[in-house]
C-alpha cells in the first residue's frame, strides 16, 4: 500500500510541488523561530540570583576632591539616614556597573595554568543582604573580613562550576585576579545583565581597591517597604542631593530596569513567535482548504476504491499518508538544510537548540498536516460510491 | 466592462465564502505585518526629521586607543553610555580601549576638517531628575554644541535653535521635546517659550521645542538640550582625549562621505600619541548612517560588515515570512481554480479566448487582495497607534506617513498579481471539451 | 448466484421522494451473462449499485452467493466486494496518475497480497485482454478501447465470481464496442464468471444469455 501511494505521489510530483514548498518553507520559519526561542528561554531559565522588587538604583556623584576617608564617612552617613527612613529596608553601595544598566566589566588572567574569564561586579558588604543573595557557599563579605591579610571576594556557583568543578569548597583559596583576593562564599546562579544574560562565571569584588584608585562606589541598591517607592523617591532623592550637594542624583526602578534590559530579546521574540503563530493558523486553513478541494476532486477515484473494496478507513488512510508523505519528503529536505546550521557550525549558539528547533518544527507541522488531511479525508471517504461512479 | 468585473469577482468572493476567509486572513494579515515593518523602517531609518541629511551624514562615535604590552590581565568595560572596553588579546598582547571623545579632543582636531560642511558634538552621559510637585521627573541631557542644530534638523515646533553666541556664554538656554514641555510645562505651546526651568541647581530659560524624533538612536535620545559649554566643568577641563562626546559631520554630498571618512581615519591613525598616558596608537571609528546603525545593533565595529550581517538576515527573514502566505494563497488559487473548470469551460464555449480568462482572473484576485489590503491597513493602523501610545517599542514610535502608504499600495497590487498569475494561467490554458465533459 | 427480492429504492430529499426501484425482483444464476436495458432514469444504474453492495435498498434483500446481505457493517461489505465483484464503468474511471499495471493492481491491495504476486497477477490479467504490450503506459496514452481493456484486466485481476458492467461500450466505437464484448463473453465462457451489464446497445444485448428490460423502476420483461 505504501509503496503504491509512493508511486502515486511521484506520479503527480508536479501537483504537489507548491504544497512541498509551503511545507519546506514553514519549517524553516518554524526551525529558526524555535531554535531562537529555545535558546533564549534556555538562558531564562538560570535564575538572576537576586531580589529586584520593591528595590532602587541610585547615580550619584561624589566631589572629586574627597578622600577616601571621606567617601567612607559620607557613604556611611548616607546609608545611616537612608536606614532610618521609615520605608527603606535595606542598602547598599556598589561599583561602576549595575545591575540591568547594560554594562559589561569583564577579565581574563591565568590561575594555575588555567585561563579564568569572569565578570565582576563591585559592591559593597551590605550588598548580599540588601539584594537578597542566596550563597551556596560561604558568606557574603563582611566588614570583618576587610580586615584580613588578602581582600575578600565572592564568586557566583559557575565560577566554581566552570573552573573547579572537582573541588569541594573553594571558599578560603586565594586567585590572582585582578590582585590576590580570598573567595570568602559562593553565590547561587547569579546573572546581572537580563533574564536572557548567559549564565556567566562572576566574582564580586568589595570598595577598598577602587577607592584607592580615586574610583569610589557611586552607586546604590535600596530595597523598599513593598510599594512605596512613590512616596520615598523624592525624599531619598532630596537626602542624597543635600549630602552630595550635587543635583546629578538619578533614580531607578530596578523592576523596570529589568524589563528594558529583557526588552532587546523579549521584543523580537514575542514578534516572531506571533508572526509565527499567525502563519501556522493560515497555513492550517490554507493546507485544509487546498486539501478539501483536492480530494474532493477525487471523489470518482474514491469511489473506484470504494467499489474496489477499500473500506472508509482504507480510504481516509490513503489520503493522509499522499499527504504525508509529501510533507515527510519537503522536512527531510527542510532537515538537511537545518542540520547544517549546528554542523558547520554557522553561527556561536549550541547545536543542540538547532536540534530540538528542527524536532519542534517537526512535530508542529506533522500535527497541523495530520490534522489538516484527516478531516476532509474521513470527509469525502464517508461518501457513498454510487453517486460518484455512474453517469447516467 | 470593468464594473461587470468588479461585479462578477464580489459574486464569486460571496459564493465560496470558506475560501474567501481563508484568502482575506492570510492578505490581511501579512500585508498588515508587512505595514509594520515598513513603518518600523520608516521610522528608524526613513527620511524623517533629525535626519532628514541621513545620506550626507557621518558618524564618529568613539575612538580606540590601543598598546602593546606584556601583562596577561584583560578587561572589558562597556559602560552603556561610553562603550570603554578594554581587553588584552592571549597571543598578542595589546590592550584596547574604547570610548566617546573628550570635549578638547574634539574642538581642536574634529572641527579643521576638509569635507565637512557642519560639525555636531553631543554628550549624552547625564540625566536630570527632580521633583516639581512631588511628581518625578527625568530627562535624558544633551549637551551639543551650535553645529548640532544644522547636522541634525529637528522640528522645531516653537521658538528657536541654539547658536554659537549660546556656546561662548555658556548661557542659560535649552531646547526641549514636547514630551519634555508636556511633563514640566503640562502644554507644549508657543507661550512655554522663554519661561524658566530648574534644572538640577540652576535655572534655564526655554529657546524651542522640538518635536520628539520617531526612533531611539544614542545620537538624539535627549529630553533636554544645552550648549554645550554647561557640560560639568570637569569635562572642559579633561586632557584626556577620552571623555564623553560624540561626533557627527555632514558632507556637501553623500558622494563626499568615503573621502571624509578617509580624512578622519588618517586623522586617527597619524594622531600624536606622545602626549597620551599608556596607550600608543589610535583609531577613530566613522561609519555612514546605516553603517552606524547596523553596528549599534550588532556591536559590530567594522560598519560594512556590520551592515552586511544585519540586513542579509533580515531581508531573508522578510521574504521568507511573506513568502509562505503567498505559498498558501497560490495554492488555494489553484484548487480554485479546478473547482471552476467547467464554469472556464462554458466561458470558453461562448466565446471567451485564454487571456479574457487570464484578465479575470488576476482582477477577481486583485479585488481580493484589495479587501485584504483594507483590513489590513486597518489593523496596522490600530496596532501601530497602540504601541504609540503605549511606547511599546521604547522611545522608538512608529510612523505612518503618505509615503509608506503608497509603498503599501505597490505591495497590494504586487501580491494580487503574483498570488493569481500562475494560477491564472492554468486557468486561462483549461481545455473546453474537457472541462465540459 | 444473485438473488433481488423485492428490493425497492426510494432516494429522499427535502420535499420530493424518487422511487427509483420498485418491488424488484431478480435472480441471476451462477456463470449467467445477463443484459439489462432500460430508457435512462429507468434504475437499470441503481439495480447494478444494489447488487454491487455500493448502494444499500429502502426495503427488500440481495443476496450473494445464498447469503442474504443485511446486517453487514462497512468493513465486511467492503471485503466482500472486494473478493466476490468486479466492476467496470462506461467512463472506465482508470486513475490517470497510476501507470495501466498500477491502475490493475489496485482490488489486491485492499487484500493481502505481496508486492510480487500482485505485479504477477495484475500482468496475467492485463495478457489476458491482450494489453501485455502497454503495461507501463498510462491511462491517457491509451484509446478508448484499450482503457476499457484496462478496466477489465482490473475488473478480473481478483479473480470475482461476479462482474459488475455500466455500460462498458457506452463511450465506445462500435468496433472497439465488439472487442469489449468478445473478451467479456470469453471471460463468460471460459471462466465462468457471472456477468450483469447494464446497456443501451440491443446488439450487445443480443449476444448475451438473457436480457431484462426496465422502466420507471419496474422489470417490464
Amino acid at each position: 500500500m505504501f509503496r503504491h501511494l509512493l508511486k502515486l505521489m511521484w506520479n503527480k510530483r508536479r501537483a504537489n510541488s507548491m504544497i512541498f514548498l509551503e511545507i519546506l518553507l514553514a519549517f524553516v520559519v518554524l526551525f529558526g523561530v524555535f531554535a531562537f526561542v529555545f535558546y533564549n528561554m534556555d538562558r531564562y531559565r538560570s535564575p538572576l540570583g537576586f531580589n529586584y522588587e520593591q528595590t532602587i538604583g541610585i547615580r550619584m556623584d561624589f566631589d572629586d576632591e574627597l578622600d577616601s576617608l571621606a567617601v567612607i564617612e559620607l557613604q556611611n552617613r548616607i546609608h545611616r539616614e537612608m536606614i532610618a527612613m521609615p520605608n527603606v529596608e535595606a542598602a547598599s553601595f556598589i561599583g561602576p556597573v549595575n545591575p540591568f544598566g547594560g554594562n559589561t566589566w569583564q577579565t581574563g588572567t591565568e590561575v594555575n595554568g588555567q585561563q579564568i574569564r569572569t565578570q565582576m561586579l563591585f559592591a559593597d558588604y551590605r550588598f548580599g543582604e540588601t539584594a537578597e543573595v542566596t550563597m551556596t557557599d560561604g558568606h557574603w563579605f563582611t566588614e570583618d573580613d576587610m580586615k584580613g591579610k588578602y581582600i575578600p571576594t565572592v564568586v557566583n556557583a559557575e565560577f566554581k562550576r566552570r573552573y573547579f568543578p572537582d573541588v569541594e569548597s573553594i571558599v578560603d583559596s586565594v586567585f590572582d585576579i585582578n590582585g590576590e583576593h580570598i573567595v570568602v562564599g559562593v553565590t547561587g546562579d547569579f546573572k546581572y545583565k537580563s533574564n536572557f544574560a548567559e549564565n556567566f562565571p562572576l566574582t564580586f569584588y568589595p570598595q577598598m581597591e577602587r577607592l584607592g584608585e580615586g574610583d569610589p562606589y557611586e552607586m546604590m541598591v535600596v530595597r523598599l517597604r513593598p510599594n512605596t517607592m512613590a512616596e520615598t523617591e523624592e525624599d531619598i532623592f532630596n537626602l542624597l542631593v543635600d549630602n552630595t550637594k550635587n543635583t546629578e542624583v538619578v533614580i531607578w526602578s530596578m523592576a523596570k530596569d529589568r524589563n528594558k534590559a529583557n526588552r532587546p530579546v523579549m521584543i523580537p521574540m514575542v514578534i516572531l513567535l506571533v508572526i509565527s503563530g499567525f502563519l501556522l493558523i493560515n497555513i492550517a486553513l490554507g493546507l485544509f482548504g487546498v486539501l478539501f478541494t483536492q480530494i474532493n476532486r477525487r471523489r470518482a477515484e474514491i469511489g473506484l476504491r470504494k467499489a474496489m473494496g477499500a473500506t472508509s478507513g482504507q480510504v481516509t488512510l490513503q489520503f493522509v499518508l499522499e499527504i504525508l508523505i509529501v510533507t515527510v519528503m519537503a522536512l527531510l529536505l527542510g532537515a538537511f538544510f537545518a542540520v547544517q546550521v549546528p554542523l558547520l557550525e554557522l553561527t556561536p549558539i549550541p547545536g543542540k537548540f538547532f536540534y530540538y528547533g528542527i524536532l519542534a518544527a517537526v512535530t508542529i507541522i506533522a500535527v497541523i498536516v495530520l490534522l489538516c488531511s484527516f478531516l476532509p479525508s474521513r470527509q469525502a471517504a464517508g461518501m457513498h460510491p454510487a453517486n460518484v461512479l455512474h453517469e447516467e | 466592462m470593468f464594473k461587470n468585473y468588479l461585479l462578477l469577482s464580489l459574486k464569486v468572493l460571496k459564493r465560496k465564502p470558506f475560501y474567501t476567509f481563508i484568502s482575506l486572513f492570510g492578505i490581511s494579515f501579512t500585508l498588515m505585518i508587512l505595514m509594520l515593518l515598513t513603518s518600523l523602517f520608516d521610522a528608524t531609518l526613513g527620511d524623517n526629521q533629525p535626519l532628514t541629511h541621513r545620506d550626507r551624514l557621518v558618524i564618529v562615535p568613539m575612538l580606540e586607543r590601543t598598546r602593546t604590552e606584556t601583562d596577561t590581565i584583560m578587561k572589558i568595560d562597556t559602560l552603556a553610555t561610553s562603550y570603554d572596553t578594554t581587553y588584552t588579546y592571549e597571543d598578542d598582547i595589546v590592550s584596547t580601549s574604547n570610548g566617546p571623545m573628550s570635549y578638547k579632543f574634539v574642538t581642536e582636531n574634529l572641527t579643521k576638517l576638509e569635507e565637512a560642511e557642519h560639525y555636531a558634538f553631543w554628550n549624552d552621559g547625564y540625566h536630570q531628575d527632580g521633583y516639581l510637585d512631588g511628581r518625578k521627573f527625568s530627562f535624558g541631557a544633551y549637551y551639543v554644541n551650535a553645529g548640532y542644530w544644522d547636522v541634525f534638523d529637528f522640528k522645531f515646533l516653537h521658538g528657536s535653535r541654539l547658536n554659537e553666541q549660546d556656546d561662548e556664554g555658556a548661557n542659560k538656554v535649552v531646547v526641549i521635546t514636547d514630551k519634555a514641555a508636556k511633563t514640566y510645562f503640562g502644554e507644549a505651546t508657543a507661550s512655554v517659550i522663554g519661561q524658566e526651568m530648574q534644572l538640577g541647581a540652576e535655572t534655564f530659560r526655554v529657546r524651542g521645542i522640538v518635536a520628539r524624533p520617531l526612533s531611539d538612536s544614542p545620537m538624539f535620545a535627549g529630553d533636554v538640550f544645552f550648549p554645550i559649554t554647561r557640560v560639568d566643568q570637569r569635562e572642559i577641563d579633561s586632557d584626556d582625549v577620552s571623555g564623553g562626546f560624540g561626533a557627527a559631520f555632514l558632507t556637501s554630498t553623500s558622494g563626499r562621505r568615503e573621502a571624509l571618512k578617509n580624512e578622519l581615519t588618517f586623522l586617527g591613525d597619524n594622531y600624536d600619541m606622545s602626549g597620551v598616558e599608556f596607550y600608543d596608537k589610535m583609531r577613530l571609528f566613522n561609519a555612514t548612517f546605516y553603517e552606524g546603525y547596523a553596528r549599534g545593533i550588532l556591536q559590530e565595529e567594522d560598519g560594512s560588515k556590520a551592515l552586511r550581517l544585519l540586513f542579509i538576515p533580515v531581508v531573508l527573514l522578510i521574504l521568507l515570512f511573506v513568502a509562505l502566505p503567498l505559498l498558501n494563497l497560490v495554492n488555494l488559487n489553484i484548487s480554485r481554480v479546478y473547482e471552476r473548470k467547467a464554469e472556464i469551460g462554458v466561458r470558453k464555449a461562448f466565446g471567451a479566448n485564454g487571456s479574457d480568462i487570464l484578465y479575470q482572473f488576476i482582477f477577481e484576485n486583485l479585488v481580493l487582495t484589495f479587501i485584504g489590503g483594507v483590513i489590513g491597513v486597518l489593523l496596522a493602523i490600530a496596532l501601530i497607534s497602540y504601541v504609540n501610545t503605549n511606547d511599546l517599542l521604547g522611545i522608538t514610535r512608529l510612523s505612518y506617513s503618505y509615503e509608506v502608504f503608497f509603498y503599501f499600495l505597490v505591495v497590494i497590487v504586487l501580491f494580487g498579481f503574483l498570488s493569481g498569475i500562475l494560477p491564472a494561467y492554468r486557468m486561462s490554458r483549461t481545455n473546453v471539451a474537457d472541462s465540459l465533459r | 448466484m444473485i438473488e433481488i427480492q423485492n428490493v425497492t429504492k426510494a432516494y429522499r430529499t427535502d420535499t420530493i421522494e424518487t422511487i427509483a426501484l420498485h418491488n424488484m425482483n431478480l435472480s441471476v444464476p451462477s456463470g449467467e451473462f445477463l443484459s439489462i436495458m432500460g430508457p435512462s432514469g429507468c434504475g437499470k444504474s441503481t439495480l447494478l449499485n444494489i447488487m454491487g453492495l455500493i448502494d444499500e435498498p429502502t426495503e427488500g434483500t440481495v443476496s450473494l452467493a445464498g447469503k442474504p446481505i443485511t446486517g453487514y457493517n462497512g468493513k465486511q461489505i467492503a471485503r466482500f466486494r472486494n473478493e466476490q465483484l468486479g466492476f467496470i464503468f462506461q467512463s472506465f474511471h482508470l486513475i490517470n496518475d497510476l501507470s495501466v499495471v498500477d491502475n490493475v493492481e489496485l482490488p489486491l491491495l485492499y487484500r493481502k497480497v505481496g508486492g510480487k504476486e500482485r505485479r504477477r497477477l495484475a500482468l496475467e490479467a492485463l495478457a489476458h485482454v491482450g494489453l501485455s504490450n502497454r503495461a507501463t503506459h498510462f491511462p491517457n496514452q491509451l484509446s478508448g478501447g484499450q482503457k476499457q481493456r484496462v478496466a477489465i484486466a482490473r475488473a478480473i485481476v481478483g479473480r470475482p465470481n461476479i462482474i459488475l458492467a455500466d455500460e462498458p461500450t457506452g463511450n465506445l466505437d462500435s468496433h472497439m464496442g465488439d472487442e469489449i464484448m468478445d473478451i467479456l463473453l470469453k471471460l463468460n465462457a471460459e471462466l465462468g464468471t457471472t456477468i450483469v451489464m447494464v446497456t443501451h446497445d440491443e446488439r450487445m444485448a443480443k449476444k448475451t444469455h438473457r436480457l431484462v428490460r426496465l422502466s420507471d423502476g419496474e422489470r417490464v420483461s
